[in-house]
């Protein structure tokens, strides 16, 4: 072996001793040959390998990769521990910060997911957790040379932020998502002390209006901001500081503005950031005071003058009729997000027209099947698509049926990614783009009426849905709506062989249903049910595979506390949550509501609310 | 200790308020909310509650009592110090669906700043040029009693009173136990009110939940004097 490593060194052409290559491996020898003169200790031959080992793998950046590396022995689990810059973590529970530390030394990027997606739409009661500080509390000490943060659905304080700021000298990147508990005093904190800042992406999060200018905290004389992303922040921001920062930041390519932003202001924004690649346009309507803006005939070539526009979003109160005035980036435009602006199919016409090169697109169902059907004429290209509704209860009016989504599947034959809400589908569209959209890797449907069947045939929609399984071969995330019976679930477990995400509301018949998706799909990661009739004996048909799985999420199901507590003494490295909606324990309750349990390394949590119960 | 936010109860249940109604209605399994197994009400539970479970929604033709409006006006300064003791006095205030006719708490899977677009936006098809340049958003002050701080918060995010509120615990309930330290107790439970456009200080959870927004000007958190 040892022979091998020299070898294998010498190939290299390293430029370190090889001292004890011939025996013994006190790695103090120096060779005889060596005109090196140097002073320090020659590494051993397994350390010789291990530097080898860890330059090549400085170019190793995919996880997976990295995951697959550290299985192979303990030389190159080290090597591989000490080169891993960005360390990804889908469970921010699954381990501890202090694990993390241990074992990875280098890290410049972090990645944490914390909540589980069900919390976007008020499953999870607050305070369940996720919090952000015992990371960067850690962090702050372990590595002081971070540079990128990536959050999601984390809990995230004022003060974590301010934490951040001061201990990372070199912090380059801050993107949040779905995150909450912070403010705008928070991100004032970030704005003054990351001096080196590039990127600040506010993502879907929940900011609370402290009443502080953060977007004048940052440095007047200019920043080297890439991108800046705010339009989810619900506060109005101080416009001449906005207009100040952006002239100050001339490396400025995306720029997300928020609904504060009215058009006329976003014109002097365009006007001093014609290099922008990324445009969230804010309000897109006339401030309270019209007359000091009518820019209407500007607006047009402000957009003509920023050539390199390849993503336009915002529009959050539309003034449809100024619309138009975005056709001159249209041609060139990979992405287009319209899911804010309530405009009808004309108006969507008028632009789309010109959207040949489209790959993302979200839109607002008020476009109606008509809409849908001028982006299948025109968007060949299209890669994604998801339309929202814009009356979002399940008894509310439809706007876009089975036609929109047929008509999508024949004109869209590069789909891969769809999510399209309706209040009523038929199986005969959904099997239709099963056939013509064979790239799909992400297919999701939500029939809004609950245990709604195909309106055509009043069939459930199984075959749909099995017909996407069968024939989509790529899929790797399903969404599942409308009345489905056992026999939906049987065809997933038989054909979904590459789903990782599942989810699945008021659906099913009996526990076979979810007996199928267990037994059937080795992929499954991320497992989300609400309101589905499975029991214990379902949940306990998994247990062969749960390690595997990030989280299972089941809420309204027919779970037992008994159940539960029997999938948590057969896995000793699985955490059951018990979410109750009140604090009190009720110890004569035995049906479980929410079950929430993910593999972890670290066993119960100590930071869980009254209402959890961990079994 | 998780704030609460609770209305009171007499110490007599109303008579009126069959509580086996709520408890026993399965009839349709996928009304029920995610937050209501039971009604919570009486039957000798603990007093104690969250603020969601008094505002949980069981059915969603579920009656509604009478609240005793709040007549006495607090002082207009933002730390007012008015007269609450009328509120020992109502009734308690039950569930009830949020107005909009959708009973379930999470469907259809829409984050927050998407609902409620067909709401706050008007069909513009026969008024192009017309200027509609408000921002839709809906700030609201929110003051918590002994708390100096008040905050905003935007109703325009929110489409039922369990958003809001779940809103309200995340943003006072760090307040919670400063609270109780410098009242000496071990727990302080509070009710939450708001100010309607005649002047009128109102429990929140009275009115369907649209009547609710286009009428409250601000809200108050407010300590419950409890006699034990």
């Amino acid at each position: 072996m040892r022979e091998e490593k020299t070898e294998m060194s010498e190939d290299e052409d390293m430029t370190v001793d090889l001292g004890g290559a011939t025996g013994g491996g006190d790695g103090v020898t120096h060779e005889a040959s060596s005109s090196q003169t140097c002073s320090c200790p020659s590494p051993f031959p397994d350390q010789v390998l291990e530097i080898v080992l860890e330059n090549v793998l400085l170019f190793l950046t995919s996880r997976r990769d990295r995951n697959a590396v550290s299985l192979v022995c303990k030389s190159w689990y080290r090597a591989e521990a000490f080169t891993r810059s960005e360390l990804f973590i889908g469970n921010c529970y699954a381990v501890s910060p202090r694990r993390a530390i241990e074992r990875f030394r280098g890290v410049r990027s972090l990645m944490l997911k914390g909540k589980p997606r069900f919390a976007d739409f008020s499953l999870v009661p607050p305070n369940w957790g996720a919090h952000f500080l015992p990371w960067v509390s850690t962090m702050a000490t372990a590595y002081p040379w971070l540079e990128k943060v990536y959050l999601k659905r984390m809990s995230v304080t004022d003060g974590d932020l301010k934490l951040l700021a001061n201990s990372f000298p070199g912090f380059k990147e801050l993107v949040l998502v779905c995150c909450e508990g912070f403010g705008t005093s928070g991100l004032a904190a970030v704005a003054s002390e990351c001096s080196r800042l590039r990127v600040l992406d506010l993502i879907d999060d929940d900011v609370m209006d402290d009443e502080v200018d953060w977007i004048s905290c940052f440095p007047e004389t200019g920043t080297c901001l890439e991108s800046l992303v705010f339009d989810c922040v619900e506060c109005p921001v101080n416009f001449e500081s906005l207009e100040q920062l952006v002239a100050g930041s001339p490396s400025l390519r995306r720029l997300k503005l928020n609904r504060h932003v009215s058009l006329g202001q976003l014109h002097r924004l365009m006007v001093r950031a014609p290099q922008l690649t990324h445009l969230g346009t804010g309000s897109f309507s006339l401030s309270e005071h019209p007359a000091q803006e009518d820019q209407e005939a500007n607006l047009s070539e402000a957009f003509a003058t920023c050539k390199s526009l390849v993503c336009l979003s915002g529009f959050r109160d539309i003034v449809p009729s100024y619309l138009p005035t975005i056709h001159p980036a249209c041609a060139k435009l990979t992405s287009l997000n319209l899911s804010y602006a309530n405009i009808n199919a004309e108006q969507l016409k008028s632009v789309i027209c010109h959207c040949h090169k489209l790959q993302t697109f979200w839109v607002l169902d008020s476009v109606c099947d008509e809409g849908l059907q001028a982006v299948a004429a025109t968007c060949k290209e299209l890669h994604e698509l998801r339309v929202f509704p814009m009356d979002a209860r399940e008894d509310g009016e439809g706007f876009v049926s089975e036609v929109g989504l047929l008509a999508i599947s024949q004109g869209c034959r590069k789909l891969r990614s769809i999510l399209y809400f309706c209040q009523e589908m038929s199986n005969a569209a959904v099997v239709a783009m099963s056939q013509n959209c064979p790239e799909l890797v992400v297919f999701r449907l939500c029939i809004m009426g609950r245990h709604r069947p195909d309106h055509v045939t009043g069939e459930p929609m199984d075959e749909g849905f099995g017909a996407i399984v069968m024939n989509c071969k790529k899929l790797m995330r399903l969404a599942v709506s409308g009345l489905l019976t056992d026999k939906a679930f049987s065809y997933i477990g038989k054909y979904g062989k590459l789903i990782r995400t599942l989810s699945v509301a008021f659906a099913g018949d009996s526990d076979m249903g979810l007996t199928y998706v267990l037994e059937g799909c080795p992929k499954l990661q991320k497992l989300e049910i609400r309101d589905s009739p499975f029991g214990d004996s379902a949940l306990l048909s998994g247990l062969h595979h749960y390690y595997n799985m990030r989280f299972l999420w089941m809420s309204s199901c027919k779970l037992s506390l008994e159940g539960c507590k029997e999938v948590a003494r057969m896995m000793p490295h699985l955490v059951v949550e018990v979410i109750r909606d009140r604090d009190e324990v009720d110890t004569t309750d035995d049906a479980v509501e929410k079950l929430y349990m993910y593999r972890s390394l670290e066993g119960h949590r100590l930071d869980v609310p009254s209402y959890v119960t961990i079994l | 200790m998780d704030l609460q936010l609770g209305l009171s109860l007499p110490s007599n249940p109303i008579k009126d308020l069959d509580l086996n109604k709520y408890e026993n209605d399965t009839t349709d399994e996928a009304t029920l909310m995610t937050y209501s197994h039971s009604c919570c009400f009486g039957k000798n539970k603990p007093q104690k509650r969250s603020f969601y479970d008094v505002l949980t929604m069981v059915n969603p033709v579920a009656q509604t009592l009478p609240l005793l409006s709040w007549n006495d006006k607090p002082n207009e300064e933002d730390d007012g110090d008015g007269d609450r003791n009328s509120l020992q006095k109502t009734s308690p205030s039950t569930i009830h669906d949020n107005g909009e006719g959708d009973g379930i708490v999470g469907w259809p899977p829409i984050k927050r700043s998407r609902r409620n677009l067909h709401l706050l936006h008007h069909h513009h098809q026969n008024q192009a040029g017309q200027v509609h340049g408000r921002p839709n958003s809906m700030y609201v002050k929110v003051k918590m009693e002994g708390v100096p701080i008040g905050r905003k918060v935007d109703l325009s995010l929110h489409n039922s009173y369990q958003t809001l509120t779940n809103t309200l615990i995340s943003m006072f309930g760090k307040y919670e136990g400063d609270m109780n330290r410098s009242l000496n107790q071990g727990s302080t439970r509070y009710t939450l009110a708001y100010q309607d456009k005649d002047g009128d200080w109102l429990l929140v959870g009275d009115t369907p939940w649209q009547t609710f927004v286009s009428s409250v000007q601000r809200l108050e958190i407010l300590m419950r004097r409890t006699g034990g």
